[in-house]
């Protein structure tokens, strides 16, 4: 069975040892959470920042990933980031301790020391989080999450197929809503005012079609993949064998060793500090 | 391929089929009809006569997987299959859908034929060779890595094909297969199924509008009308020859090949004198082999007289009484005096930087009617939201009666430029079709009075009478394409323009539709239209571009395009109409 795979594998180049877009993905997604579990426990940003330092590094080293596709992405949580350290830098949610310095004032503003550390640790951990949700986003392939899933986690193939032919009609909304804007601007109705009668009234005109042609898409998604035999029930002798191999478990220690390492270089520095209802 | 064993492969007793929303309608009525072993057999019907929903009645889809009663019985090899389990049907009757994109369950070929194999239970040892094979008879070995939406209209439809194939069906299915296809990659698809059915023992049934391609390999035609019952069921020589009345009132395609034979036979017959011209002589000439074949066999008086009828047919769109108002006098070429009512001025657009329509100019004259075609992809739509000013072009401009398109008033534009879709469900704005009607009206600011007098007008017009307070949605496809003509129609546009406007419609339909807007053309007004159709550019169009990979490949009249080299046309994906295949094959025969 193992040299069915690699004979699979071989036209694949494999310049580096351990490849994200390789790995299997349910473990992957659970490393992942695993990581997460244990820094959500923390609040500082030393920790933070290093295991982000990290993360960025394993996505960057193991990862074949297009970087701009990776800031898009992690640019709107740059900006979620930005809000949540200003709110909580300002607008502490305890008032500042007497004990606390101020760093800098502007009339009643005021941030001080602690506030600071406690938005910084808040906006980093925003940051974290998404990058190790991107990690996984970016190397993952749908149709390998969803025969993992069906293979490692035993989810059922009527809901894994279900939702895979309904990733394939994505691109085709998108699409027909750019025709029916056109379709419409043409019979003279395109003019949106941004009113809230307006825009209801524009949320049922597109609405109603969209779902309609959605209906019928599924339906007929479903009618051909009933006519290829598919029940969405019994056992599946599946092609594509998605396996767990040693690479998973060496990336699933990696990254649970990025989150002691990040925890202990902040111990060491003595800036440790767990969260303590802080939000 | 003459069956010796005439023992049916699949029968079908009386079937009967009622959806449970349309309680009292049966969808089909009693049908009957019986497919041999090695094939063809080609389903006839108006549009909306059942016939899709017998296909999925003979697979067993109707009742067990959509909600449903039917009753009779489908009887496969003399005993009632297991119809319940659809693993089981799958591998019996196999079924290609219409529509490329949503028949697809996966990402990439291999993972779809995968699918299909899982599906059946297959052991996975087998399913890597069940997959070759299959993409080796389709001829897309090269393709098994590839990804389905990367892949060509043609391509797809193959893919569809081995999908259905890698299940080992007795019986195949095809569900109009080739209407969203350009004629050279349906006639591609026509050539391999039936070099297919060489291969392997299958039988076909084939749901088609588009019979061109495809009537030379049919064995054997059944024939549905608007009630859901089959009116005919027999050779397809006899039906074309005998009932060729009955068959265009209901709405049926009749093959160009026999149409052009019979038009022939009296233009020859009439002034060559023969006696047995006015009747048929021999078997009617379904494809445009077959009639090449016949007239080539003709005595040379004969062919001479079809030659200069076919000579007239093919140049009556060149003569400037065609035209109407907008040609002044008999000059060579397109006359100066023609008003341009729409010039492009080199054109180009880019998506994510690549060019989907580079350096195009052209213009748009009163009085014509101008038919864009090409290979699918070849930027045919963008180039109309250009022209139309729905999308702004990367360089080059756009001129509306000597006045930029950005110069003018966006309402004003609307009213100038009309735009029918390919779909007319994307252009329906209103809850009922009398609203849909008045819509541009309203937006006129005109009176109610006013209004209610004009839209009964559209409605009688485009009879659509009767229909007033129903949704748009609910209506039948030809209702649906006449009821967006008719909303766009409302205004007197200068310039219409048209994709596919044919697409799903029955002969009558699309027969209607262009006559309908070759009238407007030589009231004075333009229409540009998108089209696949050849003979329509033939019959209809003064002039015709070609599109390919963004740029024009060819302008001018249609008599002229057919001239060109084979080679050229293959490379334009095109297939020009009978008429002018016929009359090259006598003038190579006889070099008159």
């Amino acid at each position: 069975m193992l040299n069915v795979q690699s004979e699979k594998s071989v036209p694949v180049p494999r310049p580096r040892l351990l490849r994200l877009e390789e790995l299997n993905p349910v473990i992957k997604g659970v490393t992942v959470v695993l990581c997460v579990l244990p820094l959500s426990l923390v609040f500082d940003p030393v920790t933070t920042s290093t295991a982000l330092v990290m993360t960025l590094l394993v996505t960057w080293i193991f990862g074949n990933v297009s970087w701009r596709r990776w800031l898009l992405l992690f640019s709107p949580f740059l900006v979620l980031a930005c809000g949540y350290f200003w709110t909580a830098a300002v607008f502490p949610r305890e008032q500042p301790e007497p004990g606390s310095a101020i760093l800098w004032s502007i009339g009643p503003v005021r941030v001080t020391a602690a506030a600071f550390q406690v938005a910084l640790s808040l906006g980093l951990r925003t940051l974290l989080y998404s990058a190790l949700s991107l990690l996984f986003m970016l190397t993952t392939d749908p149709v390998k999450l969803m025969l993992s899933l069906m293979q490692q986690c035993k989810l059922p193939p009527k809901l894994a197929y279900g939702i895979l032919a309904g990733f394939r009609f994505l691109p085709l909304f998108r699409e027909e809503l750019s025709i029916m804007q056109r379709a419409h601007r043409v019979r003279g109705a395109g003019r949106i005012r941004r009113t809230p009668r307006s825009l209801l009234e524009a949320l049922k005109r597109y609405g109603i079609p969209l779902l309609a042609g959605a209906i019928r898409k599924s339906e007929r998604a479903a009618v051909a993949m009933v006519s290829r035999g598919f029940t969405g029930t019994g056992r599946r002798d599946f092609y594509d064998r998605i396996r767990v191999t040693w690479r998973d478990w060496a990336f699933m220690a990696l990254m649970l060793a990025i989150v002691a390492f990040s925890c202990g270089f902040s111990y060491a520095m003595g800036t440790l500090r767990w969260y303590n209802g802080e939000l | 391929m003459a069956a010796v064993d005439r023992r049916p492969v699949l029968e079908a007793d009386r079937i009967s089929l009622k959806l449970d929303d349309h309680l009292g309608d049966d969808v089909l009525s009693s049908v009957s009809m019986s497919l041999y072993k090695g094939e063809i057999t080609l389903l006839l019907g108006p549009g909306g006569c059942g016939k899709s929903s017998l296909a999925l009645c003979l697979n067993g889809i109707y009742p067990h997987a959509v909600e449903s009663v039917v009753t009779g019985s489908v009887k496969l090899f003399g005993e009632t299959p297991d119809l319940r389990h659809p693993g089981k049907t799958a591998q019996t009757v196999g079924i290609v859908f219409q529509d490329p994109d949503s028949q697809f369950c996966m990402l990439t070929v291999e993972q779809e034929l995968a699918f299909c194999l899982e599906n059946i239970g297959c052991p996975r040892e087998e399913i890597g060779g069940r997959i070759e094979d299959a993409l080796k008879l389709v001829q897309l070995s090269d393709c098994r890595e590839k990804e389905i939406h990367t892949l060509s209209g043609g391509q797809k439809q193959r893919v569809a094909i081995a999908a259905a194939l890698v299940l080992r069906p007795k019986v195949l299915i095809l569900d109009e297969p080739t209407s969203n296809l350009d004629p050279a990659s349906a006639q591609l698809l026509a050539d391999r199924l039936h070099a297919l059915r060489r291969l392997l023992p299958m039988t076909i049934l084939l749901i088609e509008h588009n019979l061109d391609p495809w009537i030379e390999y049919v064995d054997r035609l059944v024939v549905m009308d608007k009630q859901g019952t089959v009116r005919y069921e027999g050779k397809p020589d006899a039906f074309f020859m005998n009932q060729a009345h009955e068959a265009a009132q209901a709405g049926i395609w009749h093959p160009r090949a026999a149409t052009l034979h019979r038009a022939l036979i009296r233009d020859a017959g009439v002034t060559g004198g023969q006696a047995d011209a006015g009747d048929i002589p021999g078997p009617l000439p379904l494809s445009a082999r077959e009639l090449i074949e016949e007239w080539t066999g003709y005595p040379a008086q004969i062919q001479k007289q079809a030659t200069r009828s076919l000579r007239a047919r093919l140049q009556k769109n060149a003569e400037p009484a065609r035209r109407g108002a907008a040609v002044s006098e008999h000059a060579a070429g397109p006359g100066v005096a023609e008003r341009i009512l729409l010039r492009a001025e080199r054109l180009s657009f880019f998506r994510r930087k690549r060019a989907v329509i580079q350096e195009i100019s052209l213009s748009v004259r009163a009085g014509e009617l101008l038919a864009v075609t090409g290979r699918n992809g070849a930027g045919k739509s963008t180039l109309f939201a250009v022209l139309s000013g729905l999308l702004e072009p990367s360089s080059g401009s756009v001129t509306l009666d000597g006045k930029p398109l950005p110069d003018w008033k966006e309402a004003e534009l609307r009213s100038r430029i009309g735009f029918i879709f390919q779909h007319p469900e994307h252009q329906l704005v209103a809850d009922t079709v009398y609203d849909e009607l008045a819509y541009s009206f309203r937006l006129q600011n005109r009176s109610e009075t006013e209004i209610g007098e004009r839209v009964n007008g559209l409605l009688q017009r485009f009879r659509l009478e009767g229909r007033e307070s129903f949704s748009p949605f609910s209506l039948s496809q030809g209702q649906k394409r006449r009821l967006s003509v008719a909303a766009m129609l409302s205004d007197e546009q200068q310039i219409l323009l048209c994709d596919e406007p044919t697409y799903g419609q029955d002969a009558h339909g699309a027969k209607e539709l262009m006559s309908g807007l070759r009238a407007r053309a030589d009231q004075g007004l333009a229409v540009v239209v998108i089209t696949h159709d050849m003979e329509f550019v033939q019959e209809y169009a003064d002039r015709v571009i070609v599109m390919n990979n963004g740029s024009i490949h060819f302008e001018g009249p249609p008599i002229s395009l057919w001239s060109k080299p084979a080679r050229f046309l293959e490379d334009q994906g095109l297939i020009p109409p009978i008429a002018a295949r016929l009359l090259q094959a006598m003038e190579v025969g006889d070099p008159c």
